[in-house]
């Protein structure tokens, strides 16, 4: 799983300096040296960051051939399962499904921010409210569960299908949900009460 | 103390006793009308009783105390404490989820608290205080939401809060689920002849205090009497926070108190001074009390005065003066500063040792400070803007002179989860004000207003940092476990550099 680079401002240090932080993260975290000693040297040529401390910190280690530029990609987060299946994204938070639970990531930084759990099956997929203030998620206990987001409580249970739901979603308004699972049955519900529609 | 608010503490043991669905009490009162003091003895009459299953005194001045997270551990610690029975469902919950602390607020509320609770069965009262100092973003308070979801679940238990009446905490207290649980008092509501009498009995008793200390002064026995009494009370106008500053005020051991009532008393509400509230002109006139002896012209002392005081209420950690002046070198040494801050005892907690921190005694202080409106007078007038600039560039000088390399001597490629003594080399190689820099320069920088006048002098600063110590302060964050906030504090400087990119 990664967390893709967020462009804002042409600002190059700002934009250098996360850079540099996130995708040496875990590295200096456990040893600090590794500021200089990796992280630095493992720098894009071409970078702001390079240009303005390799011959400060000059090392016997050189990359000969490496990116010149900073690439997409951020941080890479290791997650102790075998796969990650479902991602949402949602104004810096993201969600993943890692078997029972629903991780929630903040995309700035890349770390753990909660974890929710209730399914007792796996999470097949997750879908963010348009608000990002809620959660919805469906799961192989084949319950569809709505999650406030903030404080990680499940706001509601929905029963119904017969089977491992596969897929959700969350209406604009908040107010409809829509499921689709192995029964057969595609579900559209209000928040209220669920109803079956084909 | 002891006698007052004998009309509030009786409601409260009303509704303690009241067998009806009221389970939660919101003490909602201003700022200075005594909620804290009142959540104290509450809290210690319930302990005294055996009610008491845990309590919680948030806090802005400590960062644990104003952590939404710590509130639910700490409760289950409290009550793992006191109930036998609490702590042998609390442990195998401990053992299964060592990172609890980091989880959501709702599952913290569900295993710490609603799980044991069910399985234990007692009446129980949680005190939480001041839960407005909670830092919070949420539009209703995310702890009261967290609360109405749970409420039914552990129905013998009563909750006792207290804030001030701000949005967030109305609106949680308006939840549907919340509000017909919920018994309202407003503090700043109460009989006025009754919190009058408390505040007379509040000041008899510590003037009566004060005659006997300073028993060389030649007080009567009777001092300062009832008609002074009634003159302060009225002053006071309901507020405990103006009794309790002058009482602190009178009772400097540098001057003769009576001297220093007096001056109090002969405080009328001259024009200069119209429209001011109690707090407001009391505020004023210790200030300028603090200055009597000073020429008005000594522009140095004044300048002084407001560098000190303003990074004193303006830092977002409280700081020891020792740090401080290691902030403030234009300020002088930790004496210099010692000095600028001890007229001010009455107002700032200032400890006795160079280590501690010094603190605010209240919120109101500061609000008062860097309002322009109520601190009428310039010479006292803390502009936040002008002040954060100041404390800024102070940051970025002591990060240029004090960042390095392997700043705490590590050995070659250590691994930091291994080294020993990881907080005694933090404390003695990075300490208290290179520690609070690299944490919150950011957010003083965030504060400066982006028409200001020093902005090419900050845009300068940060850039040298870029260039030169930029690595050295990854490492103290490192260091210092705060990796995240580094990122936080690059986004900060991206939104800044937004505001003020049309300037350069």
């Amino acid at each position: 799983m990664f967390i893709s680079a967020q462009t804002g401002v042409p600002d190059k240090w700002t934009s250098d300096s996360k850079h540099f932080i996130l995708e040496n993260f875990d590295a200096i975290c456990n040893s600090p040296p590794q500021i200089y000693d990796s992280a630095l040297i493992l720098c894009p040529s071409l970078s702001w960051l390079y240009g303005c401390y390799s011959e400060k910190f000059p090392s016997k280690v050189k990359v000969v051939m490496g990116p010149a530029e900073w690439g997409a990609c951020t941080r890479t987060v290791s997650c102790i399962n075998d796969y990650t299946a479902t991602l949402a994204y949602h104004n810096n938070t993201i969600a993943t499904c890692l078997d029972n639970n629903i991780t929630i990531f903040n995309a700035l930084t890349g770390s753990q921010t909660a974890v929710l759990s209730g399914h007792i099956k796996y999470v097949i997929s997750v879908a963010f409210s348009s608000d990002g203030t809620l959660l919805v998620s469906g799961s192989g206990d084949k319950t569809i569960k709505l999650w406030d987001v903030q404080t990680g409580g499940v706001v509601k249970t929905f029963y119904g299908h017969t089977e491992t739901i596969l897929s959700v979603s969350i209406s604009v308004t908040n107010t409809m949900i829509a499921s689709g699972s192995r029964d057969e049955q595609f579900v559209c519900g209000t928040l209220g009460q669920g109803s079956v529609l084909s | 103390m002891k006698g007052t608010r004998r009309d509030v503490l009786f409601q409260l043991e009303q509704w303690l006793k009241d067998k009806e669905d009221k389970r939660v009490f919101w003490l909602n009162g201003l700022a200075g009308t005594g909620k804290s003091t009142i959540a104290q003895t509450f809290a210690e009459m319930c302990f005294a009783d055996g009610k008491l299953g845990a309590s919680f005194f948030c806090s802005r001045d400590f960062e644990e105390r104003s952590n939404l997270r710590s509130i639910f551990p700490t409760l289950a610690f409290q009550l793992a404490h006191r109930y036998p029975r609490f702590r042998q469902e609390l442990l195998p919950v401990l053992a299964k989820n060592p990172d609890i602390g980091k989880e959501s607020l709702c599952s913290q509320m569900e295993k710490l608290i609603v799980d044991p609770f069910q399985a234990m069965q007692a009446l129980t009262i949680v005190v939480i205080d001041a839960l407005d100092e909670c830092r919070d973003e949420e539009p209703a308070s995310a702890l009261l939401s967290v609360l109405s979801r749970y409420m039914d679940d552990i129905p013998l238990v009563k909750f006792f809060i207290t804030g001030r009446p701000e949005p967030r905490i109305h609106s949680g207290f308006r939840l549907a689920s919340l509000h017909p649980h919920t018994d309202i008092l407003r503090l700043h509501e109460v009989e006025p002849t009754l919190v009058d009498n408390d505040i007379k009995l509040y000041l008899k008793t510590r003037f009566t205090e004060i005659t006997m200390n300073r028993h060389d002064c030649g007080l009567g026995e009777d001092w300062p009497g009832p008609h002074n009494v009634d003159i302060l009370c009225k002053k006071a106008a309901g507020f405990f926070i103006y009794a309790s500053t002058v009482v602190k005020f009178v009772a400097s051991r540098h001057y003769p108190p009576d001297e220093r009532l007096a001056f109090i008393i002969s405080l009328s509400q001259d024009t200069t001074h119209e429209g001011k509230s109690g707090v407001d002109l009391l505020y004023t006139r210790v200030l300028e009390e603090a200055f009597h002896d000073a020429d008005s012209y000594n522009h140095e002392l004044y300048s002084r005065f407001k560098s000190v005081v303003g990074a004193v209420i303006l830092i977002f950690h409280p700081l020891s003066i020792r740090a401080l002046s290691d902030l403030l070198r234009d300020c002088g040494t930790p004496s210099r500063i010692s000095s600028a801050l001890c007229t001010l005892h009455s107002l700032l907690l200032i400890p006795d040792s160079a280590e501690d921190p010094v603190r605010i005694f209240h919120k109101s202080f500061p609000d008062f400070l860097t309002d322009p409106e109520r601190c009428t007078d310039t010479q006292f007038f803390i502009d936040p803007s002008t002040h954060h600039n100041e404390i800024l560039l102070s940051c970025l000088n002591v990060m240029k002179e004090r960042l390095k390399r392997n700043i705490c001597n590590l050995d070659g490629q250590v691994d930091l989860n291994k080294v020993k003594d990881l907080p005694t080399q933090r404390a003695t190689y990075i300490g208290d004000s290179l520690g609070y820099v690299c944490c919150f320069w950011t957010k003083h920088l965030e504060k400066v207003s982006s028409d200001s006048d020093g902005m090419e002098e900050v845009y300068k600063a940060i850039n040298k940092f870029f260039e030169t110590g930029f690595l050295f302060w990854v490492e103290v964050l490192t260091l210092m476990g705060k990796l995240d906030d580094a990122v936080y504090a690059l986004n900060d400087i991206q939104r800044w550099h937004m505001l003020v990119s049309h300037t350069f």
